[in-house]
């Protein structure tokens, strides 16, 4: 599939804003299963300096600072990315999740899944809470295989919580997720990797795009797509597979990767500081427009195709 | 005298061979002691806690919310090591330093010590301390600039880590200030023995600094990173900026422009080459490190990747003091460098390898564990103190393995001390410094050495502690000595101080010009307030008046409604019950004057004024120092005797006019006529401008008959140190006209108000202003203007004339309300145009997935 996105983001100030400093993770990942056939960054006001990096993750990062005094600051990433992922793709054989488990921590791992590991300890924001023991043991039970196990989590997470746009915020901690069992993607992803670090599994947070698709008979609206989290198991000798516990599917052809990290904190698509202003609105719009025809019919996980991106 | 050490006792005593036979290297200074009599530890005692005193030499604890500072305590009886031992420790410090360089460019790069499972990536990234942000971004040649170690001698005479300082270590400046306390304590030192002098590390220090940079050691501007005054080693950040020329930066003096680092001065934006970094790495950017950081500038993680500015150390080298290391040392030195480890930790385990968790476990028995069990960081706590072992600890150690190491108790050696009671014993704790140019690496020929509050049990009881032996902690500190003459790279310069003219160049932070400008200020409403009080209140011998109480009580009314109006301290004596409190002032005298809780008291302006100080510390000269501390502890005796009868207040105020005459003088005499002394007799000409306008309004603006004018003229005249100048030069009766003019427009009387305002004008013009500006296209220029010239052109005579109907002088009025409406804006505008550092940046919504 080729996508074209646009994502907007805009912020204004009732007083000017004398000085910005912002970070932002906006360019699709270039991965096995995606290519970025192209990427711009357009800044307005124009920054003084703009720089990109990757980060230890592999992700792209840009770094702009503007220096004279402003009263709206609009950030537009515009990207068209391949998605090399076969819309009948199903889940491969998987050995138990103990076996995954130990070829991880065990001395003789191999040298790149070693780094790996990384994504089974504790992060930021993902701490291992005693609360999901039982859902842990609900899915992940003796000698399962482990794709099966956590295709099962995916489904477990999206019936058990509550789909609550408003019901949390950035800085709420997991463990209020899991007391309103209500969230969004974000919190549902935290609480999938939670139960698979519980386990010593590697899990991590992926951020990103997912298409939407308009009720049938209607037009797409401009704007009206958002960016979405979802997780990725690592199951080594394989490589990394993506599930959408918001949506209760696996990430396949839709689901396009702006970035992975251990957790949110590694990978907020915009971030900045500011001096001078003091309040500020901010309003964001995202457009995932297919550019071939949809492949005709795609199978039946979801509810009918209409998938939450939020 | 007996041995110091106590029978049985496993430790190693660094000063006796054996009971009452003394180390070699310790033989020429137990000889210097007892020479001195049996009192002379006493006397030293008492001689290093004078000039600890004088040298105001402070560390801060927190306090609840607040900060307390304490003397830095300091034991008298240095540490004495010899030269030849000394060298084959510097070779460890020295090779251990090397290792942890190359492995702090690994971890922030290709990460082989993970790959070749050299190291559990647990301990690399399970760690707070690894800074992911920081990976890749530093420049390949990232020096460690600066290492220190924490040392402890064991049973069997050898030294061992404790713990390696790396993120940004702390004591250079204490070690320097023991050095200097103990110059002064022991002049005639060089007849008992040659002790390796510390000019030449300090010296080497800022040449390594600037070394790393593509500038000379000439034109480098290197800023030494405070979290500020309420840190708990402020002292020696002031003490190191000082004494090497470095300027002292809090980060929101700084800015990050165009990626990179620059100074806020009130010449505009200085690019800045090196940072001698005080402030935790984590809190060192809030855009991409600690978000609710204070303490950082926003972007200095890409300057560190645009690699402009040489961080000392480093953003990200904490991860080396991770004692999960520890165990892996031995390991990491064969893996860096192909050699053994000279330089070893106790023996440690980090239990997250499982084999070395059984261990442990199975070493607990019989209410015995010859382990400390201690977590890797503050915020993994165990559930009891890590020296128990029972089933609590075992359980949690089964849970969370690899947040902890076992440390094998150490003994750490004792040496011998003078504390209140005469000679002591005591554990000690030694830190060694090294600092390192990118190809040379030179250790401090000395140390701070720590010594354990008591001799005895603390020592198992501390093990538990990752910095044992902490002046908070109760613990004292020594200078160490370093026997033998060892060659020098260069000649030693004969003055013992270090250069200090090297800041010159830089410019003045605008933190710093506001500190100062409102340092000026308090000083002068301080003086300004026990002048008027002390007038208030005193009897004077009115001989020459012959005044009758009632026409005393109009005077002291007016000048009680004055200090209202000064202090800002309203209603008080202004108020609609200000009859009842004239009457009867004591009560709201006392509080306008020791209320520390009210703004505008006399006790609220001498604490601002001591804190403005105490910022500006690294600028202030000893002698200006040891005023401020004097005003201090005056204040605060004060305090302790709020209750006295209101005379007693009376009383103390001699001292404190004194010291703020004292310290007015030492800044007019000795400060030099840089931007910083301008703000600084801004603050103290506008302060006194003020005064003067509203004291003029309040007891001259209203009329009154003859007889009380002249007493009150005569008071006006006192208050301003002019009524002897005024006999003399007048010989005659008071005359109001004759008086006003003097007060307002006496060119030659440093207290009248065209005084003031002439010199505001000087000291304007030579503010900064944009390239062309004129001084009077200036608000600044303008204001102090228009005041200058409304005083100039004023008739005095006008100004004494009483509008009949009123009974008012309504020129006088007048002129003062538009002094004092000018004046405000004068001080408004100096805000804006030079001390806008205070707009402090804010986080922008994140946009989260959702």
């Amino acid at each position: 599939m080729r996508y074209l996105i646009r994502h907007t983001t805009r912020y204004h100030y009732p007083e000017a804003v004398t000085l910005c400093h912002n970070r932002v993770m906006l360019q699709p990942s270039e991965r096995d299963d995606q290519h970025c056939q192209g990427f711009h960054l357009q800044v307005d006001p124009e920054p003084n300096i703009i720089r990109s990096f990757q980060d230890f993750f592999g992700n792209s990062i840009h770094y702009f600072e503007i220096h004279r005094a402003h009263s709206k600051l609009e950030i537009t990433a515009s990207s068209e990315v391949i998605r090399h992922v076969d819309p009948g793709y199903a889940l491969p054989m998987s050995p138990p999740w103990e076996e995954v488990q130990a070829n991880l921590s065990g001395a003789d791992a191999l040298l790149e899944i070693r780094r790996q590991t990384l994504f089974a300890m504790p992060s930021p924001l993902v701490a291992l809470h005693p609360e999901l023991q039982v859902l842990a043991d609900r899915v992940l039970t003796p000698h399962r295989p482990l794709l099966e196990a956590v295709l099962d989590l995916t489904l477990q997470i999206h019936q058990s919580f509550a789909y609550a746009p408003g019901s949390t915020s950035v800085s709420t901690p997991l463990v209020q997720v899991l007391t309103q069992k209500a969230g969004v993607c974000q919190d549902f992803a935290h609480v999938a990797i939670s139960v698979l670090r519980s386990k010593g599994l590697a899990a991590r947070y992926v951020s990103g795009y997912l298409e939407t698709q308009p009720p049938p008979g209607q037009p797409r609206l401009q704007g009206a797509d958002a960016s979405h989290a979802w997780f990725e198991v690592l199951l080594p000798g394989v490589g990394w597979i993506g599930f959408d516990p918001t949506n209760a599917t696996l990430a396949r052809h839709r689901h396009v990767i702006l970035a992975v990290g251990r957790d949110y904190a590694d990978v907020p698509p915009v971030k900045g500081v500011v001096t001078g202003g003091r309040k500020h609105r901010l309003s964001v719009a995202v457009d995932v427009i297919p550019l071939d025809e949809a492949p005709l019919s795609a199978p039946a996980e979801g509810a009918g195709g209409v998938f939450l991106t939020s | 005298m007996t041995g110091m050490s106590e029978p049985g006792s496993a430790s190693y005593d660094e000063a006796f061979a054996a009971p009452a036979e003394p180390r070699g290297h310790w033989r020429q200074f137990f000889d210097h002691l007892y020479a001195g009599g049996p009192d002379r530890p006493g006397r030293l005692w008492d001689e290093a806690r004078h000039l600890l005193r004088e040298s105001g030499a402070v560390y801060a604890v927190a306090a609840g919310k607040t900060t307390q500072r304490r003397p830095w305590p300091f034991d008298p009886i240095p540490l004495i090591l010899d030269g030849s031992e000394w060298q084959r420790l510097e070779a460890g410090l020295i090779q251990r330093h090397h290792l942890l360089n190359l492995l702090l460019r690994d971890l922030y790069g290709m990460q082989r010590v993970l790959a070749e499972g050299i190291l559990p990536p647990e301990l690399i990234y399970g760690s707070d301390a690894f800074l992911f942000p920081l990976w890749g971004g530093m420049a390949r040649k990232v020096t460690l600039s600066l290492y220190a170690a924490d040392l402890v001698r064991l049973p069997d005479g050898r030294f061992h880590v404790v713990s390696d300082r790396t993120q940004a270590p702390s004591g250079h400046g204490y070690a320097l200030q023991n050095r200097r306390l103990s110059n002064r304590l022991y002049p005639s030192r060089t007849s008992f023995g040659p002790v390796q002098p510390l000019q030449p590390f300090y010296r080497g220090l800022r040449n390594a600094l600037t070394s790393l940079t593509p500038q000379t050691a000439q034109t480098a501007h290197i800023v030494l990173m405070t979290p500020g005054p309420a840190n708990e080693t402020h002292f020696e950040h002031t003490l190191l900026a000082h004494s090497m020329g470095l300027t002292l930066a809090q980060g929101n003096d700084m800015t990050v422009r165009n990626g990179r680092l620059c100074l806020k001065t009130l010449g505009g934006l200085l690019p800045v080459d090196v940072v001698l970094r005080r402030v935790d790495e984590a809190w060192c950017d809030p855009l991409e490190l600690r978000e609710d950081s204070l303490l950082g500038v926003v972007g200095l993680v890409q300057v560190v990747r645009e690699g402009h500015t040489v961080m000392a150390n480093p953003l990200g080298s904490g991860i080396l003091e991770n004692l999960g290391l520890h165990p892996f040392m031995p390991q990491l030195c064969r893996f860096f460098l192909g050699e053994t480890l000279h330089l070893e930790n106790p023996e440690t385990l980090w239990l997250g390898h499982a084999p070395s968790l059984r261990r442990v476990l199975d070493s607990w028995h019989d209410n015995y564990s010859p382990w400390a069990i201690l977590p890797l960081q503050p915020d993994y706590s165990l559930p009891v103190n890590g020296l128990a072992h029972d089933q609590a600890l075992r359980a949690h150690l089964a849970t969370h393995p690899s947040r902890y190491v076992a440390r094998s108790l150490v003994q750490p050696s004792q040496v011998p001390g003078i504390d209140a009671q005469g000679m002591c014993r005591r554990h000690l704790l030694l830190r060694a410094f090294l600092h390192h140019d990118g190809n040379n690496s030179l250790v401090m020929p000395g140390g701070l050495a720590r010594v354990s509050p008591s001799a005895g049990s603390d020592v198992l009881s501390s093990q538990g502690d990752r910095y044992p032996f902490s002046p908070a902690q109760g613990g004292s500190t020594k200078d160490v000595w370093i026997l033998g003459a060892k060659e020098q790279p260069f000649s030693e310069s004969s003055s013992g101080t270090l250069t200090q003219d090297l800041a010159a160049h830089a410019g003045l932070p605008s933190r710093v010009a506001e500190n100062l400008f409102w340092m000026g200020r308090y000083a002068e409403r301080s003086e300004s307030v026990i002048r008027l009080f002390r007038e208030a209140t005193t009897q004077r011998e009115e001989e020459e008046f012959g005044l009758n109480p009632e026409q005393r009580r109009y005077c002291r009314n007016r000048l009680l409604t004055t200090l209202t109006h000064v202090t800002g301290t309203y209603p008080g004596f202004t108020g609609a019950d200000a009859q009842l409190l004239l009457t009867n002032p004591d009560h709201e005298l006392r509080s306008v004057l020791l209320d520390l809780n009210r703004v505008g008291s006399l006790a609220f302006s001498l604490q601002a004024l001591i804190q403005a100080g105490f910022s500006l510390r690294d600028r202030l000269s000893s002698d200006t120092w040891g005023i401020l501390d004097n005003i201090s502890t005056h204040l605060g005796r004060w305090q302790r005797h709020r209750t006295d009868p209101i005379n007693h207040l009376l009383w103390d105020l001699g001292p404190l006019l004194q010291g703020l005459t004292a310290l007015a003088g030492l800044t007019w005499e000795n400060m030099i006529r840089d931007q910083g002394w301008l703000f600084l007799d801004l603050g103290r000409r506008l302060e006194r401008a003020m005064f003067l306008a509203q004291l003029l309004e309040s007891c001259l603006g209203d009329a009154a008959p003859h007889a009380y004018e002249m007493a009150m003229l005569e008071r006006l005249l006192a208050l301003n140190d002019g009524l002897e100048s005024f006999r003399l030069h007048f010989q005659t009766r008071l005359e109001i006209e004759a008086v006003l003019a003097k007060l307002l427009q006496d060119d030659t009387d440093p207290r009248s108000l065209v005084f003031q305002l002439t010199l505001m004008e000087a000291h304007a013009r030579q503010t900064p202003r944009s390239p062309g500006q004129t001084l009077y296209r200036t608000a600044l220029g303008r204001t102090v203007f228009e005041s200058l010239a409304a005083v100039r052109l004023a008739d005095a005579d006008m100004l004494a004339r009483v509008n009949p109907e009123t009974r008012r002088r309504d020129h006088l009025m007048q002129l003062t309300e538009r002094i004092r409406n000018l004046l405000p804006m004068f001080s408004e505008t100096a805000s804006n145009n030079y001390f806008r550092h205070a707009d402090s940046p804010y986080h922008l919504f994140t946009v989260r997935n959702s």
